[in-house]
């Protein structure tokens, strides 16, 4: 997350990548997205990353520079290093082959369900006046990069619950998992109730915990020939602290004991961007489908 | 006298209802005081464009996939830079 805001989102590193290279993520823990073989293939250039790690290296597998860590400078001199070391004449006859790809391979990279939807799910701290550092944010030092950071998940829904989606009714299963992996991971407690109803298009509802924290919920579902073709559903509540590697982006950096205002978001992810595909954080969950 | 007694009784039926009023009001002034106001669409509408993915590293098109960014680089003939995160790739890259 600190690499993500300090170093990638950094104007003068988005403009080096946008125009000359090719951008590539890697999951090396939590849900890999590698195969046997293709990990074996980065394993040598910086895919043993146990945090952070940036290389970057060439089609044919030559290593040009290798990065990393939380300052844009040294990962910005970095990359212009490795493009001036780049001869893209010499790769010019290369043709990359598909490495075999296993059962086991197949299992562990899951795809999003076939006919379903893939849903963007974030969220944002909203007042940023009641906070600390941690170990995980480094002291204060990056309490700001975390504070103003998006989180970032999926969400997966069925072709059956498209199609209940569809014509009406956003089915039990799809309020489940919208609780279980989401609601009560960045809003405090676990659900207790939620009330959600779909009537003309129009998505309205509160989430409530045991100790009667309310969170209100307001979207849109748009429609056409059986389809759904806008999930749109925005959820504010307050918030507490959530140690979580960093993964709860600004929830990271919320002060002990206090509660700040966090809205979420769920909406459809573009078809036409591989990230589509980034597995559910709890995709590995047996029933995370049900 | 029996006029004023009239009068009397139905002022006193008036400010009975009046008081009942008022208590009715409050009472669920106080309820929709302990609720959060529900989200508008003005709100929703702000939200929404605050939490989208915009800007920055989501300008970039991301490959997730080792094979693809290769056929694409070499088509391309452009290097890889390669994150590699100990997580979800949309939360920590």
């Amino acid at each position: 997350m600190i690499a993500r805001e300090a170093v990638l989102n950094d104007p003068r590193v988005v403009e080096l990548l946008k125009s000359n290279f090719v951008c590539l993520g890697v999951d090396n823990a939590a849900n890999p997205n590698t195969t046997v073989a293709e990990a074996r293939f980065i394993a040598d250039k910086g895919g043993r990353a146990s945090t952070e790690g940036m290389t970057v290296f060439t089609a044919g597998g030559k290593l040009l520079g290798r990065g990393g860590g939380f300052q844009a400078d040294p990962n910005l001199r970095m990359l212009k290093s490795a493009l001036e070391k780049y001869d893209p004449e010499s790769e010019k006859d290369l043709v990359v082959e598909d490495f075999p790809v296993t059962e086991a391979d197949r299992k562990k990279i899951q795809q999003p369900p076939e006919g379903g939807l893939v849903l963007d799910v974030t969220w944002k701290l909203l007042e940023t006046n009641l906070l600390e550092g941690n170990s995980t944010s480094g002291g204060t030092t990056y309490v700001d990069c975390f504070a103003d950071s998006l989180g970032v998940d999926h969400l997966w829904i069925r072709q059956d619950e498209a199609d209940a989606i569809a014509a009406g009714a956003i089915p039990e299963s799809v309020r489940r998992r919208i609780s279980r992996w989401h609601l009560d991971f960045i809003l405090p407690g676990k659900t207790e109730q939620l009330d959600l109803t779909l009537d003309g298009g129009r998505i309205t509802g509160t989430r409530s915990n045991a100790e009667g924290d309310r969170a209100e919920l307001l979207g849109f579902v748009n429609t056409k020939n059986g389809e759904v073709t806008r999930f749109d559903l925005v959820v504010k509540g307050m918030a507490t602290q959530v140690s979580d590697c960093g993964f709860s982006a600004g929830l990271t950096v919320v002060k002990k004991g206090e509660k700040v205002p966090v809205a979420l978001s769920f909406r459809l992810s573009d078809p036409n961007s591989d990230l589509r595909c980034v597995m559910p954080a709890k995709v590995r969950a047996h029933d995370y489908l049900q | 006298m029996r006029l004023w007694n009239q009068w009397r009784r139905r002022l006193g039926h008036a400010v009975r209802a009046a008081c009942v009023v008022v208590l009715i009001a409050s009472g669920g002034a106080a309820l929709a005081g302990d609720a959060l106001p529900g989200l508008s669409d003005e709100e929703f509408a702000r939200l929404h464009q605050e939490l989208e993915m915009k800007g920055g590293m989501w300008e970039l098109d991301w490959k997730i996939s080792v094979t693809e960014a290769r056929k694409q680089a070499a088509k391309e003939r452009k290097p890889i830079f390669m994150v590699v995160n100990t997580g979800n790739c949309l939360g920590y890259v």
